[in-house]
């Protein structure tokens, strides 16, 4: 069994992400992703990585390649997407930018994961075939910093 | 000032085979100007024109994308125009119809 305090690599997600067949990825460049996840999505040369201004704009680019046919990702941070506390659940965070966001998607019937172990990047690869198949879109919410 | 119909229907003699993202008022009056199965309309997303143009631009590739924006729409998303000078593709084409409110 994974300990919790297992890292989870950027690289694994990387991997997962080109497993899932997705060839562009649109990112709102920040400071927790930049390091490790965001230098190696801009360094593999099977992704295009387009950096955005804003998190809107990110969702138009994405619907624009989706309706040529091809699948894309949107990392974004937001208060909460990918600043969530180690170990805590987002819902019992004391952050009410943290604790809304589940409860939102669940209103907005967006089926959402969990990323925090390297296990959980195995989630990635149905989660996105789900998407595309249903044609609505799926989050991943990442846990922690990835390494 | 020339009128945006006007000049939509200008612009719609010398279309060919591109895909035209049309947003808003020109969205309205372009889908009766040039029906066509390549127009990329919408009214309910403001501003986000030029992305979804881009995105498109993106994913056809061997396809020349123009988008027709307002003024007003770019201005709620003018990232966009940052975001589109950094990728720099080669089959987007963006015009902007200035109505003299903003």
């Amino acid at each position: 069994m994974t300990e919790a305090n297992e890292e989870l690599r950027a690289t694994g997600i990387i991997e997962e992400i080109k497993r899932a067949e997705i060839r562009f990825v649109v990112a709102l460049p920040d400071r927790t992703t930049s390091h490790h996840l965001l230098k190696g999505l801009s360094q593999d040369s099977a992704l295009r990585l387009v950096k955005v201004c804003k998190e809107d704009e990110g969702i138009s680019i994405c619907s624009g390649i989706y309706c040529c046919g091809h699948r894309a990702l949107l990392l974004i941070q937001y208060t909460g997407l990918l600043g969530k506390e180690p170990g805590l659940p987002p819902t019992q965070s004391g952050r009410y930018g943290l604790r809304i966001v589940e409860p939102v998607l669940d209103a907005m019937e967006i089926e959402h994961h969990m990323i925090e172990t390297p296990e959980d990047t195995s989630k990635i690869v149905p989660a996105v075939k789900r998407a595309y198949d249903l044609a609505m879109p799926v989050v991943m919410l990442i846990g922690r910093e990835p390494h | 000032m020339m009128k945006r119909d006007e000049c939509l229907k200008v612009f719609a003699q010398h279309r060919s085979d591109e895909i035209v993202v049309a947003v808003y008022s020109a969205a309205q009056e372009w889908v009766h100007i040039s029906p066509n199965e390549l127009n990329y309309t919408f009214t309910g997303a403001m501003g986000q024109g030029s992305s979804h143009g881009l995105g498109l631009a993106f994913g056809r590739p061997d396809m020349r994308v123009i988008i027709l924006d307002g003024d007003g729409s770019l201005l709620m998303n003018p990232g966009s125009l940052v975001t589109i000078a950094n990728a720099a593709p080669r089959n987007l084409i963006h015009c902007v119809c200035e109505n003299g409110t903003y």
